[in-house]
């Protein structure tokens, strides 16, 4: 008994140094985020006088309004269209025999082994070929198309373990198959819809290699490029920096706490099946 | 049945396009631009060269850095990820409210960014940064250590901070392994007389060894493709102590826009992410 007694002891004393480690940095930017200059490198957790004003500041230098419009701009239209056409996919997959079915669905899955890094130098060709470098499209049809595959395979499973009687009964009363895919299937497929809502808006929001290749212009980039940029420039203050990462954690981290089981949940589900 | 059926491949078209447009047809075109020499603006002065691109993976220092780096990197993360995953899992493993809070919390930085992560860290590791203050408090360093820019310490600390940042999916992932073990095995063993060292590595170790072999494939995986940290913490520096491949690609391609030759690397990430893809479509097969 006494030896179970001990090792719970090391056990919580494990966890709780675990918990130091992940949470200490977040208190720390916090704690940095309201120092006043004199202070930035002297004190560790406690400064003696807060400054509050750090955040308008930040707010100004690093330019979040432009940089949240852009984000929100380029995230809401790649995952709208991302769900769209994964959804329209995945029920062509899941209800229609197909001879080419299984041969093109497999080749949209393989989609998932591509990295982003592997073909960035023809996309970057072909965008100017286009016209679009530089522009929302260059990077939001590259958002759409890596976020495809394990959508569409996540959008696919579910609507396969669908009852066909729904679908049947429309089709006999005469429902055409765009009509039955937007009245009928779109409501019973919402689990699947915010599943995949989620897990592609937390890529494209934080997504930066593409962005820094392809978004030159400082009114177009997105939070993780304007961050990256402002802190790499050398004269950045560092109580700014932590308003700043202070600001671009929050809606996250809000996000997540509202949504969190349905996080964790898509998390597992998108692991699993991809 | 004619008309459903046309109707079926409708559906299919639009991902496919995209999918075709914006995936298959550069894939295809990465592997022909190798082959090639040109200077990155002009795009009508593109001249096929052949294989000689490839001749100058070898003499390329920094892209052996790189590749070595990166594997240092995927392997030590994953090892990491899985040592301090696997164990949070099985301590956090009850439905009591204080541990579904400890989960929830590992689990934040996981949502984060990885640029805001490399953020945070680089203040963190300044030679003026958090790091060494602690440590310097509590006596033990008495001169900064520069996490950053020792060329030993460097790849470390940012596989420090990725570790910091993932460890909390690896975790999760374990989670759903564990509560996957059926309760009554551990019941009828206990009756046996097993005690807890027994349970753990007869029952939970060999049960997890599916979702552990998934879970480290996945990390590997995601290890190849590592960049943005990377990027935001070091450039690759000091002295390309921290170079991996996809910033090696960078560079080449977009600083000394030498696109045939990054299109060399472009070429060798993608057959080592392959080969990784392959022996995890192999085991998720067995498996089912």
């Amino acid at each position: 008994m006494r030896k179970e007694s001990i090792a719970r002891g090391v056990v919580w004393i494990f966890i709780g140094i675990g918990l130091f480690i992940t949470l200490f940095p977040f208190a720390w930017v916090v704690s940095l985020s309201i120092r006043t200059e004199k202070e930035v490198f002297t004190a560790i957790l406690f400064p003696e006088t807060a400054r509050l004003r750090n955040y308008i500041d930040a707010w100004s230098k690093f330019g979040f309004t432009v940089l949240f419009k852009n984000s929100i701009i380029i995230t809401f239209t790649s995952v709208l269209v991302t769900v769209f056409i994964s959804a329209l996919a995945g029920y062509g997959f899941a209800k229609f025999r197909l001879r080419a079915s299984n041969f093109l669905f497999h080749l949209i899955l393989s989609g998932i082994m591509i990295p982003p890094i592997a073909i960035v130098i023809p996309l970057f060709v072909f965008m100017r070929r286009l016209g679009l470098f530089n522009s929302y499209p260059s990077i939001i049809f590259p958002y759409i198309v890596f976020g495809l595959p394990i959508a569409t395979l996540i959008f696919k499973t579910y609507i396969q373990n669908l009852d066909n009687d729904i679908l049947d009964a429309a089709r006999i009363d005469g429902c055409g198959e765009f009509r039955i895919f937007l009245r009928i299937l779109l409501p019973i497929i919402k689990p699947a819809i915010a599943t995949v809502t989620i897990f592609t808006f937390m890529a494209n929001w934080n997504e930066f290699l593409l962005a820094i290749i392809f978004l030159q212009d400082k009114s177009l980039y997105t939070l993780p490029l304007g961050m990256s940029v402002f802190v790499g420039q050398y004269s950045a203050p560092w109580q700014l920096i932590g308003a700043g990462v202070v600001i671009s954690i929050l809606p996250v981290l809000g996000l997540f706490f509202v949504l969190q089981n349905q996080f964790i949940r898509g998390l597992i589900e998108m692991t699993f099946n991809g | 049945m004619h008309r459903i059926r046309l109707s079926g491949y409708l559906f299919i078209l639009p991902a496919l396009l995209i999918f075709l447009v914006f995936l298959i047809y550069p894939l295809i075109h990465t592997i022909y631009l190798s082959l090639t020499q040109w200077a990155g603006f002009d795009l009508s002065k593109i001249t096929f060269v052949g294989f000689s691109n490839f001749k100058l993976l070898l003499p390329d220092w920094i892209f052996w850095k790189a590749l070595r780096n990166t594997m240092i990197f995927v392997f030590g993360t994953t090892f990491f990820l899985n040592i301090f995953g696997l164990a949070l899992a099985l301590f956090l493993n009850n439905e009591l409210r204080i541990t579904r809070l400890v989960r929830t919390l590992i689990f934040i930085p996981v949502l984060l960014s990885p640029v805001i992560v490399g953020v945070m860290w680089s203040r963190i590791f300044d030679p003026f940064g958090a790091l060494n203050q602690i440590l310097d408090k509590m006596g033990i360093i008495s001169t900064p250590v520069f996490w950053l820019g020792d060329k030993r310490i460097a790849l470390w600390s940012i596989v420090g901070a990725t570790v910091w940042q993932w460890v909390g999916y690896d975790m999760i992932l374990y989670l759903t392994g564990l509560q996957q073990i059926p309760e009554e095995l551990y019941e009828a063993a206990k009756i046996d007389g097993a005690n807890n060292w027994h349970l753990f590595r007869f029952i939970t170790l060999p049960l997890l060894r599916g979702i552990a072999t998934m879970v480290i494939l996945l990390n590997l995986i995601g290890g190849v493709r590592i960049f943005d940290v990377v990027f935001v913490m070091t450039r690759g520096g000091p002295n390309h102590n921290t170079e991996v491949l996809a910033t090696h690609l960078y560079e080449v391609a977009f600083w000394f826009n030498k696109m045939g030759y990054a299109s060399v690397i472009a070429v060798i990430i993608l057959v080592i992410s392959l080969l990784f893809a392959y022996f995890r479509n192999r085991l998720m097969r067995e498996r089912s």
